[in-house]
């Protein structure tokens, strides 16, 4: 399988060198064969699937209000921060 | 070596300071070559814990993806460094309340990923990153040209050269059991729910469990009765009655039903590894229990669904990490730039390799043909292990297909690498207890793991199993001369 790697590093937000595409691609490929394995294994569309390993349950609490003061603790290490905010670069460009 | 009950009766007697700095100087003297620590302190030292407390003074060594208050925590990734955790890991807060105190923090690979610990970010002569943290990766204690293992290896190699009391890591596929085994010391990894997760910086949610790495089989069971529970800030944590594990231990094997997979030895797995691995089934024969083959038909598997799924949630897990809220921020002309700057500089190789797996294996059109398949496949893991559970009451068989292997060995083959994981994963796919004890040594002086693995939640047997084996033996009486 050959893995489509320029949409998918879009779709991850990762930005990769031209070099990383071409390793990554070899390897994953690689990688990818081994999970083709999977395919091999009859009968599988009578399986349910499994997402969680125990079988659990919603949990419901009470929504209740508890003031931790974080907000000043929070930002104390945030890359950049403008009053109580997380700062960012424009979102929406001007001529759009 | 101190053992976790005479490290907290030495503190109680002269003071906690005293041990500490003895550790500290074994650190001086050893760390250089082992490598097992980060250079970092918390901001605030901790406060003189209370006397009364009855892990008063113990020491605990923390994997750097759990975290402290005001203490850097890195996860041995470039992009949260400067990272400093306004709050306390559930199992943190647990260990300061009984007295204990956070020692050291340890290197890993980098999110967890990795089965070596090579994959650390630190693990570079990268003169951004040297000045503030130690340059080489951590080797193994009894051979340093070695692995410990991965990914929880500084928590391994600190307690195997005796540079800590305890430590603690996680599990997600192997990484507190696997880098035991290769350290030759005990790891065990608690039934998923058993640990609260909140603090753990997650890599898979389905499988991420926090567990003791440690000299015996007892202080694993003292560290866990201290760190298990349920926990209201942890969703996934169940609420079950935490026993005494500590005063469970003893009672023995007699009659005990032990199952052999027989899938679990077929070519691949060390000959001397095989060797050690059946002469403990013996052992426990010895020691009064039946000891059965038995069947896990679905095990060539595990390592297939074990990547699709592990990827798939640590490419969900690892996109909260974009450089707004914590860690290092690389400029962008706009918000989607400075995203992908940030996570292009921040990630290392094998972050990324995982990151655009996960993100493939989920996306439209390729969904239903990995993802959903591998979790089909998990099912089947499951159904497997409710089968053999019900002819034996533990599963024994090989921690890692072999003893430690050579710093860049596996390095240039990502698959091989996957595939030290095979014995580890379907604990974790399946959500059991499993623990590691050494059961000897290859040709070449490297430690070897058994690993037993019991239905979810009977830790106390697979500890008294564990505790009964490991003081018939004298492997883990044996310390590295580093």
């Amino acid at each position: 399988m050959k893995i489509p790697i320029q949409k998918i590093a879009e779709l991850a937000n990762i930005r990769l060198t031209p070099e990383e595409e071409g390793t990554l691609s070899k390897e994953l490929e690689k990688i990818l064969t081994h999970v083709e394995e999977i395919n091999k294994l009859p009968g599988l569309d009578k399986v349910e699937p499994t997402s969680h390993p125990l079988a659990s349950e919603n949990v419901y609490r009470e929504d209740t209000v508890l003031d931790q003061g974080t907000a000043k603790e929070v930002l104390k290490h945030a890359p950049d921060k403008h009053g109580n905010y997380f700062k960012v670069p424009k979102v929406i460009d001007g001529n759009q | 070596m101190w053992t976790i009950e005479e490290a907290v009766l030495r503190a109680k007697k002269e003071g906690s300071s005293a041990l500490r700095a003895e550790l500290e100087t074994r650190v001086q003297a050893l760390d250089p070559k082992v490598g097992a620590y980060l250079n970092t302190d918390p901001l605030v030292p901790s406060p003189e814990p209370l006397r009364s407390a009855p892990f008063y003074g113990l020491p605990i060594s923390l994997k750097d993806n759990i975290c402290v208050k005001d203490w850097e925590t890195t996860c041995s990734s470039e992009i949260l460094l400067g990272h400093i955790p306004p709050y306390d890991a559930t199992v943190v807060e647990k260990l300061k309340k009984n007295g204990a105190y956070i020692f050291r923090k340890c290197d890993m690979d980098e999110f967890a990923f990795g089965s070596s610990s090579e994959n650390s970010a630190f693990n570079l002569k990268s003169s951004r990153l040297k000045k503030k943290f130690k340059t080489g990766p951590v080797s193994n204690p009894w051979d340093l040209t070695c692995v410990p293992g991965g990914s929880s290896g500084g928590s391994a190699a600190c307690v195997a050269a005796q540079e800590a009391v305890c430590a603690l890591g996680s599990d997600t596929g192997g990484s507190i059991r696997q880098p035991a085994a290769l350290s030759g010391i005990v790891g065990l990894k608690p039934t998923y729910g058993r640990v609260s997760r909140y603090g753990l910086i997650a890599f898979g949610s389905s499988l991420d469990q926090i567990g003791p790495l440690t000299h015996t089989v007892k202080d694993a069971a003292l560290l866990l009765e201290l760190i298990a529970g349920h926990d209201p800030k942890d969703s996934t944590s169940i609420n079950v009655p935490v026993p005494r594990y500590s005063r469970e231990l003893e009672g023995g094997v007699k009659g005990l039903r032990i199952g052999i997979p027989e899938e679990y030895f077929v070519p691949g797995l060390d000959p001397e590894v095989k060797e050690k691995v059946l002469q403990a089934a013996e052992q426990f024969k010895k020691l009064g229990a039946q000891v059965r083959s038995i069947r896990l038909p679905h095990t060539k598997y595990a390592v297939p669904v074990y990547y699709v799924v592990a990827t798939a949630e640590a490419s969900s897990n690892l996109a909260r990490f974009d450089g707004v809220e914590y860690g290092i921020r690389a400029a962008g002309d706009n918000l989607s730039d400075m995203y992908r700057n940030t996570r292009e500089k921040g990630f290392g190789t094998e972050a990324k390799r995982r990151i655009i797996l996960g993100t493939f294996v989920l996306s439209s059109g390729y969904y239903d043909a990995y993802y959903l398949k591998a979790q089909k496949v998990r099912t089947l893991f499951k159904q497997d292990h409710e089968r053999a559970f019900q002819e034996a009451d533990l599963i024994l068989g090989p921690t890692s297909p072999t003893t430690a292997f050579k710093a860049g060995a596996k390095t240039a083959d990502p698959l091989s690498m996957y595939l030290s994981d095979i014995y580890t994963i379907s604990a974790n796919l399946t959500g059991l207890p499993a623990i590691s004890v050494p059961c000897g040594f290859d040709s070449k002086g490297l430690p070897i793991g058994l690993q037993l693995t019991a239905k979810a939640f009977e830790e106390s047997l697979l500890l008294r199993a564990a505790h009964t084996y490991e003081q018939s033996t004298d492997f883990h009486t044996k310390r590295p001369k580093i």
